[in-house]
Formats: C-alpha cells, structure tokens, sequence
C-alpha cells in the first residue's frame, strides 16, 4: 500500500515502508544527512536530518521514522534549521578543519553538509584532541581527529561485511573507533570502512595524498582479480592508476533505491580495492624482448612480431600448422579471447588451442552441459539452504562470500560449509561445518545423494549409486556418519538447497568427478540447483568465446561440424577439423614447434612441475606475452611481448552469472605495451590475414553477430545418475595430505606482483597441526621443507589447531612456493613434510631427510 | 616448543577449562555476554584476550565486538590488576566528608607497598548516607576516616595473600 504524506506543502506518494527521508529525497526536497547511508540500516544517530512533523511534539529525525499516511512534514523551519546548525557546531568543535591537506576534501559530507546548512565554525571553539594517527592494518589508517562518530565503518563491517571488526571503544566523550584490544585490524581488510567514511578519518594507506578529488580521473571497470566481476571506478591522475574505487553510482544516496547494484552489490573486497598496483609495478615489461646468446634483450615491435611471425610461416609449412599451439587465459577480455581462438582457427589453422580451464571449468562444462552455468546471484540469493563444498568463497570470491553472510544472518539462510580447511564462515555464519578429507569432497556428497534419493523413493536407491550410503562416505571422508546423518536430513527439509562450489584448485583432476555427483545430489533433493564458480574474471567469456581444443563458440562442442561450419562462413574460411591439442595433451609430451603462451605462468602454475618443464624446454620456439618477466618468460621464452592490464584497454569480461561487463581503458598502456588484442591482430596481419578490426569494441560487434548465428544448444540438461571412479588412494606411509586453496590476498601470480597486497602477506606459509609441529620438531615460524613428485618446497611453518592432524596447507599463487610443482597429475597428493634443512642445502631436492614423517 | 615448564602451563590450562565450564553454563541463558565475561575476569582476574575469544566463538561474535562491550563499563580490567581494589568515592557526599583524604592515603600507602593493592576514583556508589564511602573489593566501607580505611585495605591484602 504506497503511503502519501505532504512534505513542505508538497504531496508525495511513497512506498510502504519508506521514511521521511525517502520521501523528501523523492521530492526533491534537500535534508542534510551525516549517518546516513542508503547501503547500511538506518541508525538515527547524527540528528542532522530532523524535521518537523505536525502533531509530534519534538523534532523526528526523518532517515528512521516511517512515512505515514496524512503526515504533514517540514523541513525548512526555524527550529529544524536551528536544530541542524546547533548539531554541525558540534560536529565542528571537534573537526580540525584540516581541509586543504585532507584526501576526502571535495567529496567529503561533512563539508557538503556544513555547506548546506551554513555553518563554519562551532561558538564552542575547538577542541581537537590532536592525536596521532593509528595504524589499523598496513593499508588503513584512521585518524582520530577527524572521526564524527557517525558509526559507518562500524556498520558496514557488521552489517555488510560480516568481519565485525570495528567498534566503539570505551564511552561518552572517550569513545573511539578500535579494534579488539587495539591489535591490528582481524579482518578481510576489505577497506569498505575507507569507502564508506563520510570525512577523511579512515584513509587508504596506499592512497593517501596522491590526488585530491578534483584533480583525478574516474574510469568505469571491472575488477579482474575474480570472476563475480565486481563494478568499480579506476581513478587516475596523469596517466597512473591512483587507486579503485567502489563505482559510486552504485551506492547513490538516493533512497528508495531499486536500481542493480550488479554483481558485486556495490561493494569491493581487498583485491578489488588494493590489489590494483601491480599495473605499475617496476617488473612491468615495457617493450618486447628477443632472447639473443641465451638473455632477453629489448627490441621493437617489428623486430618482435616479424620473428614470430616467420617463426610461426615456418613451423606450418615445414611441419604443419598442428604443431603450433597455444595457451590463453581467463584474464583475457572476452574479445581477444575470441581473436586468439581467430588467429589458431583461421589464421595458423589449427585447434591447438587450451588454458587452465580445461582442468576445472570445463570438465564441469562437459558433465553438467551449458545449462549448469545459467544462474545468477539473485536466484541464489533466493535459496533457503546452501552447500558450499571444498574451496573456501570467502578466499576465492570474496564479496560474494560477504553477500552470503548477509543472506545467512538477515534473511536466516542455512550454511553447511564442506572444506578441509577452516574458513572465515566456521564460527559465526555456518550453522554445520563438514571438516573433509582433502580429495574426498564428491564421495561425502555422492554419499549425501545416495542417503537422500534412498529416502525419498523408499529404500531404493538407482543402480549407479547402489555401493554409496552414509557409512560408505564417513569411512571416505572422515566425518562422523551422525554429522553426515543430521546433514542429510537437514537438507531434505531444507526447501531449496543451492549447492555452491568454487571451481578452483581443489578440483583439478576431480571437477567432471565432483560435478556429477553434485548433479547427483541436485536429483536427489526436492529442490535444489547448483552454483558452480568460474575461477578467473573472464573463466568463462574464455569458454563462452570457444578458446578451447574441442570448444567453439556458446559453449558448442569442437566436434559440433553445424557450428563448425557456421563459423567458418563467418570467418570466411574452412575451420581445420582435426583434434586439438588440449593442455593436458600438450603437457603429457605432444611434439611442438611453436608454443604461445598468452597471460599464464605455465612454469609456476602448471599443476604438473616437471611435465610442464618438459614442455618448455621441449617446444621449438616459445612466445611468452605477458605483463612480466615471469618464470616461464625467464627461463624459456624466446619472445616476450609486453601486453596490458585491464586497466589500459578496453574489453568486456563474462562474470560467473554470465554477465558480459565493459571495463573501460582507464590509461594508456604502461611504456611500449599493447593490448593483447591488438598484439593478436598485428599478427594476423603479418600472417597474411585481412583483419581491419581497429579496437576492442569492433571485435565486440562481431562476437555480437558470432553468438547470434551459433546460438547455444540446451540439450536436456544431461544429469544423470552416475557412478564415480573409485576414491584415490592416498594413504601414503605417515606422509600427509597437501591442501591447497586460492588465499584472498593473493589472487594468482599477477597478484604476488601487487606490493599493497605484498604488505597483508609477505610470504607463503605452510599450515600444520600444532600436534604435527610438535612430531616434526618444528616450532611455529621455522621454515620446513615439502616434498612430492620429485619437487622440493620450502617454506615457514605456522600452527593452526583448525587443521586436521593428517593434512598441510599451502595456498596457491605463490610464485616463490610453486605448489604446481608438488601436484602430480593426481587431484590429492600426499606429500613429505620435514623440517627444513640447513639453508646451505636448501633447494636440492634431497629425498628424505632427518624427522621425516 | 617455546612452552614454559609443565606446572604455569597446567595452571593456566585449568583456569581455560574452568571458564569453558562457566561459558556452558551461562550460554543456556539469553543474554549473557557480561556474565561469560565476568567469569572471564573472575578466573583470570582481567580479560584476558584468549579467554575472551572463547566467550567469542560461544556467543558468535568477534573479540571487537566483545570489546567494545567491555571497555564501555569500567570495571572490566584489560591488564592484569592486584588482588585489591579500593574504589573511593569521590561525589560530593563524600568529598564533603574527607573523602580527599582517603584517597590520598590509600595512594600513598600503595605506592610504598609496590602496588600491593589498586586504588581508583569512583562516582557514586550509593552509600551518600554512609560518606564518606569505598568499597575494598566487594565489601563496602562508610563513615571511616583515613586512617580505618587504610586499615580496612591492610586487612583485606593480609586476608587474600595470606
């Protein structure tokens, strides 16, 4: 029932369940705010916003009283005026008005509304405690000088955040904004309390005093650190990224707010907001090289195209255009993920074209079909009950991780967390928490599947999962058959159930495995749909674009000769049909002349080390391109072409919803880089192709036209009950299993390159068992060593009663701890652990040494 | 590794088991936060911050919010504090009445014992009638001059250590 109510003489008609405020703002009628904020619940605590109301006998302040029929408001009165100037004067006696050298002058609310309500300075004098500034956490700063009190920071942490990290300290004219026992900061460090603090008390510590408001740029992007695909701002001065921002259209203080706030819901987390420096860190490679007597020497572009141009003529005509392959990324644009599968197909003529992907994207693609991946996160908000299984979202895909928090606290959401590790979700937000054997993930949920589809048709299981049931899955998975019980029927009462897994590192060698039986339980629940997670910001704009061996565009199999041929009328040209190379085939020892590796560190993060080694020293020629001189580029790259962040181009990237998202070039390339998209088109160009595509947006409107012609086949959704090959032995004699998991601080190799999150993790850490530890001879902090698959890492170790006892834990993304190099080719590994040896003999990969396990 | 010998560890880990025990107890009510914390500062004889992020993850929220609960009253300690206290009122009622003195006393006296005991400045304690008022640990103390005062500490200090 909307609700109408006159506001200065105006009528207004507003929802039911507006305020005052709403119904003002909704007027066009100005009330100054100080607290208020539409992203947070109303508080009321400023009074800045009080108006009057005929028949209250006192000033109402108006962002926490309901409108109401017939109510008659006024805002500009004597005694609201007087009210509201009297409150700024106080605000003000204890506001240094310390503008000129403040980062928040000019977007700063308390002198919007100083300005508004015309006061400058408070009769009370000042009175500033001048106190120095406190350092929450390396990357945010709070001064005490400037706080009003208002309480945003402490809101949004709790309110949106969920880390509740901040409070108010002490009381009355003492009170402070702190932290427990004035330690650092324990939180994600999201720094959404820097985005949402009206005045420049807490301040980006990386940011501070490089750009006043206006003297900055602001571009509109997408983060690229995760594939929820998060809206934010660039901003920029001169040609260099100061920092990212929340895009601010997002949180508009105007109420009654209805508009998407997208994927991200407006808000950031740490690598949004921080992680953005490493696009000008001092490794960039700004201008191509040529290995010349075996060291990279600087060299201009023709040189540097015109080599691998004749490089890639020769291979072809001397061995055949299959024996060219190569590796693209997620982090691509959807663009030129589309021109790299161009230039194969069309321009080499060949298939040979993989990425990452094809360890867990798509074997999950191959099992469940396209019609897995249509969700969005609205619907998943609309579940009652979620099973998140394996890696830990709030480290993979972090604000989606903060949004289910508020789902799970505000709208009473069940969490069931299923993870080897301990999570940020354990203690306060999940109501089970399942603590698996590490690889053992498909075996509780197919056991889960077998119990519920047992229960619902009256004992009878169907064949293919006849050998499961709860014991099946405890005696695999090590968790108690009654915890497993009561899980079972939790979710058949559930209502709908969202089965949420992150297709991250914990899948590979498992995800086809994982998805079916994640397939098996959705069939086996009354209601139930599943949430699988693309890994990078573009996972799945790379698949939707076809840059795979066997994929062609919208998800369409390579063998598919419709859409095969549908494409080559496109592209004017006859689509080679023979079998791609995939990674795996190219990695298991396939015979290659030139190997093109476009924005992934093969070296560094091949899961398999030594065939990945093989590979690179095997290839004829190697092509690294790339933003830096990682580890495959130093060691193995003959060319290496300095590409582009996404802060310097244009391009759209496909979220985990399948949301195609324009991020717009902020700068101009970082030195002599170019954008990998039009690397790939100068190519072509001097492969003799008659590309004319002149930017980003040019290669937009003709995936436009692709996708419209090769329209995605939903074939019936092809679950299915399904046996599962049986559990990987990995009983190792003593030894302990690895886990390993993206950390939030550092998102890939590119993130290690991010000095602002350098700061939050310095170096990769090995999680034990203090138990362990202790077996060990290992005291928290000493390094120890790691050893599987003929690799050696060593590391400093830290306790963690969390862990189970037969586990280690070492994140993912850590050039300097290569866990690729432990993982075989088997999903689980179980690995060696050792306290470190003396540093001299540190590195030789020395088999068993003293303590061992 | 780095542990001290056996027996400070024990002590300490009988203090945690205790207070896990108390922490059970005081869940089943709604509510309960200062309680849990009040055993916390019953067995530790402060907040201590292990302890507190046991009350924490029982109540299922964060060692800030706990605190920031715990610093807005003044009798939860954030260090660890002698065994006495003498809370001296300071309001008019007692001001009027000496209550200066008291205080300076006490003062004194603590300082010559190496802090054997604490002595704080106290608002009301609702003993006007009593002025001038204190109270030593939880026993409340009126109408004494500084000297009785003193001796009031004296015997509580003997009492407890001895």
């Amino acid at each position: 029932m909307p609700v109408t109510l006159t506001v200065d003489g105006q009528e207004v008609t507003v929802p039911d369940g507006s305020t005052i405020l709403d119904a003002a703002r909704k007027a066009g009628i100005y009330i100054p705010t100080l607290c208020f904020d539409t992203f947070l619940k109303p508080y009321g605590a400023c009074r800045m916003c009080v108006v009057e109301v005929e028949r209250a006998p006192k000033p109402l302040s108006s962002c926490n009283t309901m409108a109401m029929n017939g109510m008659v408001v006024s805002t500009k009165t004597e005694p609201v005026v007087h009210a509201q100037q009297g409150i700024m004067e106080m605000t003000l006696q204890h506001h240094p008005l310390d503008c000129p050298y403040c980062d928040k002058s000019g977007v700063c609310d308390l002198q919007h509304t100083a300005y508004e309500v015309g006061v400058y300075r408070s009769k009370l004098g000042s009175d500033n405690p001048n106190e120095p500034d406190h350092e929450f956490s390396p990357l945010i700063e709070w001064d005490p000088n400037r706080c009003i009190y208002c309480g945003k920071c402490v809101r949004i942490c709790d309110e949106r955040v969920g880390d509740s990290a901040l409070t108010f300290n002490l009381r009355g004219f003492h009170s402070y904004i702190g932290t427990q026992f004035d330690e650092p900061l324990d939180c994600v460090e999201c720094g959404e309390c820097i985005e949402v603090c009206p005045v420049g008390a807490l301040l980006s510590r990386p940011f501070m005093h490089s750009g006043r408001a206006w003297q900055v740029n602001q571009s509109e992007s997408i983060c690229n650190h995760c594939s929820v695909g998060c809206q934010m701002h660039v901003e920029t001065r001169m040609g260099e990224v100061l920092r990212t921002k929340a895009n601010p259209a997002l949180r508009d203080q105007t109420p009654v707010n209805t508009r998407d706030r997208g994927p991200g819901d407006g808000m950031l987390c740490t690598r949004g907001r921080f992680g953005y420096d490493y696009i000008h860190d001092d490794g960039r490679v700004k201008q191509p090289l040529i290995r010349r007597n075996g060291t990279l020497e600087p060299a201009s572009w023709d040189e540097a195209l015109t080599l691998v141009a004749n490089q890639i003529a020769e291979a072809k005509s001397q061995h055949g255009p299959d024996t060219i392959a190569a590796i693209t990324s997620g982090r691509l644009s959807d663009e030129e993920n589309y021109l790299v599968s161009r230039l194969m197909r069309e321009v080499v003529g060949t298939n040979n074209l993989d990425s990452t992907e094809r360890w867990t994207f798509i074997p999950t693609l191959k099992t469940l079909g396209p019609a897995a991946f249509n969700f969005s996160i609205t619907q998943m908000e609309h579940m009652d009950a979620f099973l998140v299984v394996g890696g830990d979202i709030m480290e993979s895909h972090d604000v989606l991780g903060m949004r289910m928090r508020q789902w799970v606290r505000d709208q009473g959401k069940a969490l069931i967390q299923v993870s080897s590790l301990p999570s940020r979700q354990d203690s306060r937000f999940a109501q089970r928490v399942l603590r698996v054997r590490p690889g053992t993930e498909e075996h509780l949920v197919q056991g889960l599947a077998a119990e519920l589809s047992r229960q619902s048709s009256n004992g009878s299981a169907p064949e293919e999962l006849r050998d499961y049931n709860l014991e099946t899955a405890a005696a695999d998975t090590g968790i108690e058959l009654t915890d497993l019980s009561e899980t079972a029927a939790q979710l058949a009462q559930a209502g709908s159930v969202g089965i949420v897994w992150a297709l991250g590192n914990w899948l590979i060698g498992s995800a086809g495995n994982f998805a079916q039986a994640a397939a098996n339980l959705a069939l086996a629940l009354p209601e139930a749909h599943l949430f699988p997670l693309a890994a990078k910001a573009n996972s799945r704009g790379l698949v939707q674009m076809g840059a795979g061996a066997d994929l062609l565009p919208n998800f369409r199999s390579g063998d598919d000769a419709q859409a095969r041929s549908a494409l080559g009328r496109l592209w004017d040209v006859v689509l080679p049909e023979s079998q791609g190379l995939t990674l795996d085939d190219l990695l298991s020892g396939a015979d290659v002349s030139v190997l093109y590796i476009i924005g992934e560190d093969l070296a560094a993060s091949a899961r398999n080390h030594q065939q990945a080694q093989t590979l690179l020293d095997q290839a004829g020629f190697v092509v690294v391109q790339d933003l830096f001189v990682n580890s495959t580029a130093a060691e193995h790259a003959d060319v290496v072409l300095p590409a582009v962040s996404f802060a310097e181009k244009t391009g759209t990237y496909t979220n985990l919803e399948g949301r195609a998202q324009r991020a717009q070039a902020a700068i101009p390339p970082v030195g002599e880089a170019k954008a990998d998209w039009q690397i790939f088109t100068e190519l072509a160009l001097q492969l003799g192709a008659r590309w004319t595509y002149k930017n980003s947006d040019s290669v937009a409107q003709e995936i436009a036209a692709v996708l419209a012609d090769i329209p995605t086949t939903h074939s019936a959704p092809r679950f299915g009950w399904q046996e599962l090959p049986a559990l990987p032995s990995v009983n190792g004699d003593g030894k302990l299993l690895l886990v390993t998991q993206d950390h939030l601080f550092v998102p890939g190799v590119t993130g290690r390159y991010s000095s602002n999150l350098r700061r939050l993790v310095e170096e990769p850490v090995a999680e034990l068992h203090p138990a362990q530890l202790e077996r060990l001879g290992v005291s928290d902090g000493e390094k120890v060593g790691i050893q599987a698959n003929g690799a050696d890492v060593t590391v400093t170790a830290k306790a963690n009663d969390r862990l189970a006892e037969d586990v280690v834990y070492l994140p993912v993304g850590f050039p300097d701890a290569p866990v690729g190099a432990l993982l075989g080719a088997e999903a689980t590994v179980a690995v060696s652990v050792r306290a470190a040896v003396p540093a001299a003999e540190v590195g030789s990969a020395q088999p068993r040494a003293r303590n061992e396990t | 590794m780095a542990k001290q010998p056996g027996k400070v560890e024990s002590a300490e880990a009988t203090k945690y088991a205790a207070l896990s025990r108390d922490i059970e107890e005081c869940r089943q009510e709604p509510g309960s936060t200062l309680d849990m914390l009040h055993a916390v500062q019953r067995h530790f004889g402060y907040l201590e911050p292990q302890a507190v992020g046991m009350v924490a993850e029982a109540l299922g929220l964060t060692k800030a919010q706990l605190y920031g609960v715990a610093t807005f009253y003044t009798m939860f300690f954030f260090e660890p504090k002698p065994p006495v206290i003498a809370r001296v009122c300071v309001n008019l009622s007692c001001h009027l009445r000496g209550a200066q003195d008291i205080l300076h006393t006490l003062e004194e006296a603590a300082k010559e014992q190496h802090d054997a005991f604490e002595v704080e400045e106290v608002m009301c304690l609702g003993l006007c009638e009593q002025a001038p008022a204190l109270l030593v640990n939880e026993e409340a103390v009126g109408q004494v001059s500084a000297e009785e005062a003193l001796a009031k500490v004296q015997a509580c200090v003997t009492t407890i250590s001895g």
